[in-house]
């Protein structure tokens, strides 16, 4: 060789690397079509996701059956605001068949069917049973299903306990009124002992007597009844109330006693009679208390308020579109490491290389910089796109996601030529990759969270360069904090290995055969 | 007719013995043979004779089932990376990228064999020789199959390799273009290039230095253009022709001569073709034969056989010959 032509030492090494790197470079740039797909193809997608996802629940259309003209029926109708804030509520039916058969043809999503023997199993000291049937395939939308079931069924279980407390509460009604009717019994026994006369001081003491044990029994009733279905705190707060009110009414007793036992006692009549009024009166805050709590409040003590602590609201388009560009990157860079690394064999590049001085090194750490610096064009494109125009946040350091990028970047296209080593055809590339791009939907945490898997689904989900990347991202971008370092670890891990594996299968395909 | 030799250091290649078997099916069988130093030696063969996998033995690409083979004394599936460079390898179907232009692709080839950046004027020049220079800018999938097979040639060209293993690089060029292609190779060989070339133009053999025929797996014959004329008929052929037309008896009596071997074959009135055994040495006897009988020659000339003849000859020989062993 003429060695003027001849670059030297390192200098050739990168004239090497610099092959791969133009050659791939300059063939994804000849495909425009491949650079919208890849760009402008998981935006649009991610725009008609985010708009068309419901992102206030599904509501499921429910058929309601049961006898006809029953208490069901009216429960349906009566409690059908409450019930609407789980489901749609499409009808009550005592056809069980037709309700079956719309369900069946899609018209409903639920049938609810209330038991026509409610009575007898009550009365024999057992639940009954209100079935549910959904025709769902999905899992997660039967767990959702047996989810808004059970809350319903609560929801007309609290509905109509709250009717019988309220009605209870009523029945006890005379409390309000009773402590008003002792107050005045004690007034008329102070008047009485005013006037000294010792005829009227019995009689009204007698009357403060009765009014006051009526007013007892009254407060024990709605004492029982909040011991019975209130919440623990209410029950607590309700508790010391009622012993504070029966102590008070226990002394007005006594000193009614001691007003009738010493009738012609005017003095001692005058100041008893005062005491009466006073206990009376101080207890009143205690009595109207006892009243005044909701039926509602009572079977529903808690309402949850759901409020983030991140630094700003996530919605759907924002939560999956981290995860959506992970996915797309570790596809793009596995799928075009691979395909080129297949066509390159077949086209012989293969025996040039085995006859020529090229390392293999360079072949590999060629293309590793080309399809890097096609993702990452690919993925600041994208980055911007969805923050820009989809208002997703990126609140982290840019440093943490770009270098993630890159990470995942490199695992990917390492991975992609393990792939391309050990197939034979662009087909079995194809397959391979779109088994990595369901292992990566399944177990990558794109749509289900890794702790829901055992060991077995969480090992699979560690050997894929997207889990690791989604954290990272999600992390970075959507809760504005640093990665955890064993994510960038697991990544680095994955490039080491998967790395070695492509160099040493690498170096035994350009092997002599 | 295998030439059995051993390794010498002003050989190129030694091959001795040399086997390959792909699956059990023998695709070389016993082949010996020698490239010298500086010389253009073409392999020629039917399709599936074996010419691609003996190149592809000679580069290391394949290695042996049985046999040696040695590239300037060494196995060539274990050349260093140094004295791969020296080397210059045109497959059979050409390495090249669709999507990028002839220059890229050029470019490429080039990087693969660590050409310095600074190389536009060597790629001009090659593109230039290949008479691709006006289609530099043209991505690959836009020129005729020719013009890769001339784009691959420079590719293999590029690095300006000392020994070059050229897989049919004239298929597909039209015949101004191969006589082109030729009078490089000869020019390189003048440089002190080795060229190993395969062809399935057997005309193309009048440009070797040396010429292997090949038939299904076994080498018939490795020798000079002109030995290989010799070998495929026996003898040289001249051809007299006379000014008026002579009787038969008169060109009978040429059997006399010592180096003409048979009877004249007479082609016209005034033309006969006389089978010798050196027609060089004997056309000056002719010549004066005819003059002491007083017969006036318009010519007597060696009468050079086709290739194709001589090709489909040696062919047919060794497939006779092989049929007589059996």
């Amino acid at each position: 060789m003429n060695r003027t032509l001849r670059a030297r030492g390192p200098i050739a090494l990168l004239v090497q690397v610099s092959a791969f790197v133009r050659k791939e470079l300059v063939e994804i740039v000849r495909q425009p079509r491949l650079l919208i797909t890849l760009v402008f193809g998981p935006f649009i997608l991610l725009v008609i996701f985010g708009n068309s996802y419901r992102q206030e629940g599904v509501r499921l259309r429910t058929m309601f059956v049961g006898p006809p003209s029953g208490a069901y029926e009216k429960a349906v109708e009566q409690y059908r605001n409450t019930l609407e804030q789980y489901v749609r509520v499409l009808g009550y039916t005592a056809d069980q068949h037709a309700a079956e058969r719309d369900l069946a043809e899609g018209r409903a999503d639920l049938v609810v069917v209330f038991p026509s023997d409610a009575i007898e199993q009550l009365n024999a000291g057992k639940q009954a049973t209100v079935l549910v049937l959904n025709d769902k395939l999905d899992p997660v939308q039967t767990a959702a299903v047996e989810i808004a079931a059970r809350l319903a069924v609560q929801e007309v279980n609290a509905s109509i306990i709250a009717t019988v407390v309220a009605k209870a509460q009523l029945a006890a009604d005379p409390v309000d009124a009773l402590m008003t009717a002792s107050v005045q019994a004690g007034s008329v026994l102070n008047d009485a002992a005013a006037r000294r006369d010792p005829d009227a001081i019995r009689k009204a003491s007698t009357d403060v007597s009765a009014r006051v044990a009526d007013l007892r029994q009254s407060t024990t009733v709605v004492a029982g009844l909040v011991e019975s279905v209130g919440s623990p705190d209410i029950t607590q707060q309700q508790r010391v109330h009622l012993e504070r009110v029966e102590s008070t009414l226990t002394q007005v007793e006594t000193l009614a006693a001691d007003v009738r036992g010493a009738a012609d006692n005017s003095s001692l009549v005058i100041q008893r009679a005062a005491d009466i009024s006073r206990s009376l009166e101080s207890i009143r805050p205690e009595v109207d208390q006892l009243d005044d709590v909701d039926a509602n409040v009572l079977v529903r003590p808690f309402a949850a308020v759901t409020r983030t602590v991140l630094p700003q609201p996530i919605g759907v388009t924002a939560f999956f579109a981290p995860s959506s560009i992970a996915l797309l990157l570790q596809h793009l860079a596995l799928s075009l490491a691979a395909l080129t690394l297949v066509r390159d064999r077949a086209l012989g590049l293969l025996e040039i290389l085995r006859v020529g001085p090229t390392s293999v090194l360079a072949v590999i750490v060629g293309r590793f910089i080309a399809f890097a610096v096609a993702g990452v064009a690919v993925a600041a494109a994208l980055i911007v796109a969805v923050t820009q125009f989809l208002d997703v946040p990126n609140l982290g350091p840019p440093v943490w996601v770009w270098t993630s990028v890159v990470m995942l970047l490199t695992a990917s296209v390492a991975l992609g030529m393990v792939i391309a080593l050990v197939s034979r055809t662009d087909s079995e590339v194809v397959q391979y990759a779109m088994l990595v791009l369901l292992a990566s939907l399944f177990f990558g945490g794109f749509v289900l969270d890794l702790h829901l898997f055992n060991t077995a689904g969480r090992a699979l989900s560690w050997v894929l360069p997207v889990t690791w990347a989604i954290k990272v991202l999600q992390q970075v971008m959507l809760r504005g904090q640093d990665p955890v370092g064993r994510d960038f670890a697991a990544l680095g891990a994955q490039i080491a290995v998967y790395g070695s594996v492509a160099l040493m299968l690498f170096r035994r395909r350009l092997r002599v055969s | 007719m295998n030439d059995r030799r051993t390794y010498k250091t002003s050989d190129a290649v030694s091959a001795t013995n040399l086997c390959k078997s792909f699956s059990g099916d023998a695709v070389i069988s016993n082949v010996t043979f020698t490239v010298p130093e500086g010389t253009i030696v073409g392999f020629i063969g039917p399709s599936g004779s074996g010419k691609t996998t003996l190149v592809r033995l000679m580069t290391g690409i394949h290695a042996p089932t049985s046999g040696d083979i040695l590239f300037h004394g060494r196995t060539p599936t274990k050349l260093s990376r140094a004295e791969r460079q020296e080397i210059g390898y045109l497959p059979q179907l050409p390495v090249l990228f669709h999507e990028l232009t002839v220059w890229h692709n050029l470019s490429f080839h080039a990087s693969l064999y660590g050409v310095r950046l600074r190389r536009r004027r060597r790629l001009h020049e090659l593109l230039d020789f290949v008479e691709l220079g006006d289609d530099r800018n043209k991505h690959v999938s836009d020129i005729s199959g020719g013009m890769q097979r001339r784009l691959a040639l420079a590719g293999a060209l590029v690095h300006d390799p000392k020994y070059l293993f050229l897989d049919e690089p004239t298929a597909g060029i039209d015949p101004i273009l191969r006589q082109k292609f030729w009078d490089h190779f000869r020019t390189l060989r003048d440089d002190g290039r080795t060229l190993v070339v395969t062809t399935q133009y057997v005309g193309e053999a009048a440009n070797c230095d040396y010429v292997a025929v090949l038939s299904e797996g076994e080498l018939v014959l490795i020798d000079t253009p002109e030995g290989l004329r010799r070998y495929a008929f026996d003898s040289e052929s001249v051809e007299v022709t006379t000014v008026s037309p002579q009787p038969d008896a008169l060109f009978a009596e040429l059997t006399a001569i010592p180096g003409v071997r048979e009877l004249p074959e007479r082609i016209n009135p005034v033309s006969v073709r006389l089978a010798v055994d050196n027609a060089a040495e004997i056309i000056p006897t002719l010549a004066m034969w005819f003059e002491q009988r007083g017969v006036t020659l318009v010519g007597c000339r060696e009468e050079l056989p086709d290739y194709d003849d001589v090709f489909v000859r040696i062919i047919e020989r060794h497939r006779a010959s092989l049929v007589g062993a059996s």
